[in-house]
């Protein structure tokens, strides 16, 4: 179940592009498995909006793509992290760390 | 290949119209891309709730479009104006025709209608081309029938050569040829009565064919 409070729903789409390209670290992908993957994370609202995303990713050259052919069915378009998704992803990851700890202290502040 | 599927045709013939005010190269990767997506998420054993389920979960084509950044084509909303303003176009042409005596609004109509055929985005090229030469033509056609009708009937009938010389007015000329002269009027009728319906038959016929566009754009929305 996708949680569709609009709060979080701004949270997701915050952070929706550094979870692709953060799934892509160390493995490529096709677009069909990230969808999924994302999908049952709770990430996604509409999955179609996936692929805009990933074509924007490769557009600003955050992400490659090569095709390869699957076992059963035609060609699928894999997805690769580029030496910028690399960085990207490292500078989201610290900047998440932060703002994660800085929002942890305030709730939990205001929970005691 | 699940493609083929009803459900899933429909929803990629929405999102290839949703996707025509993309750059063509951005709408042909989206359409492949979720055609591959519902290529792997479909297969021979899919029952047509999970075809549903998989459509609802990629989500509206509008929206999907409206992510690259671009406003998704509405036929809808921009039709609605779009085949107004053509309408007005194909109304402001036959109006001209009908009041080719009358030169002033005759013209006034006519500019109407060039104006309007031109600027809603209803017609393709093609169309505007045959609007302008077809109805465009239409007026001067028809005025022409009816000098050529008045200089018949003012050869052959003395009554209606006196009759239109006293009558500066076109309105009046042809209101009193027809009181005063009746029985000479056949030929002036006839002449102008058949080159005008001839006329009036080829504009009624691209008019219906011009019309076709509003159910063809219809069925986009």
């Amino acid at each position: 179940m996708v949680p569709n409070d609009a709060a979080v729903a701004q949270l997701r789409r915050g952070v929706l592009e550094h979870c692709v390209l953060a799934l892509l670290e160390g493995e490529e992908r096709y677009g069909y498995d990230l969808v999924t993957e994302l999908s049952s994370a709770g990430l996604l609202a509409s999955e179609g909006t996936m692929y805009p995303l990933l074509s924007r990713l490769r557009k600003e050259d955050l992400v490659a793509t090569t095709w390869q052919d699957s076992p059963n069915g035609p060609p699928r378009r894999y997805y690769s992290l580029t030496p910028g998704g690399k960085e990207a992803v490292a500078s989201f990851r610290d900047s998440w760390t932060q703002f994660k700890s800085s929002v942890d202290t305030i709730l939990e502040g205001r929970k005691s | 290949m699940m493609t083929q599927h009803p459900l899933v045709a429909d929803y990629l013939a929405r999102l290839a119209s949703a996707a025509e005010g993309l750059p063509a190269q951005e709408a042909r990767e989206l359409i492949s891309d979720i055609t591959d997506h519902l290529d792997v998420g479909l297969n021979a054993t899919s029952t047509p709730a999970d075809v549903r389920n998989l459509l609802d979960r990629l989500g509206h084509p509008e929206e999907l479009v409206s992510t690259l950044g671009a406003a998704p084509v509405s036929p809808r909303s921009w039709d609605g104006r779009a085949a107004l303003i053509a309408s007005v176009g194909l109304v402001g042409f036959v109006a001209a025709e009908f009041a080719h005596a009358n030169l002033r609004l005759a013209l006034t109509l006519w500019v109407i209608g060039i104006v309007a055929t031109w600027v809603t985005p209803l017609w393709s090229a093609r169309q505007r081309i045959v609007a302008t030469v077809v109805h465009g033509s239409g007026l001067g056609l028809a005025w022409v029938c009816y000098h050529v009708a008045l200089r018949y009937i003012r050869a052959n009938s003395d009554c209606a050569r006196q009759t239109i010389d006293a009558f500066q007015d076109v309105r009046a000329r042809i209101e009193q040829i027809t009181a005063l002269c009746g029985p000479d009027m056949t030929g002036f009728n006839r002449a102008y009565l058949g080159l005008g319906g001839l006329l009036l038959l080829i504009q009624i016929a691209t008019a219906v064919w011009l019309l076709q566009s509003f159910r063809t754009e219809g069925r986009k929305s």
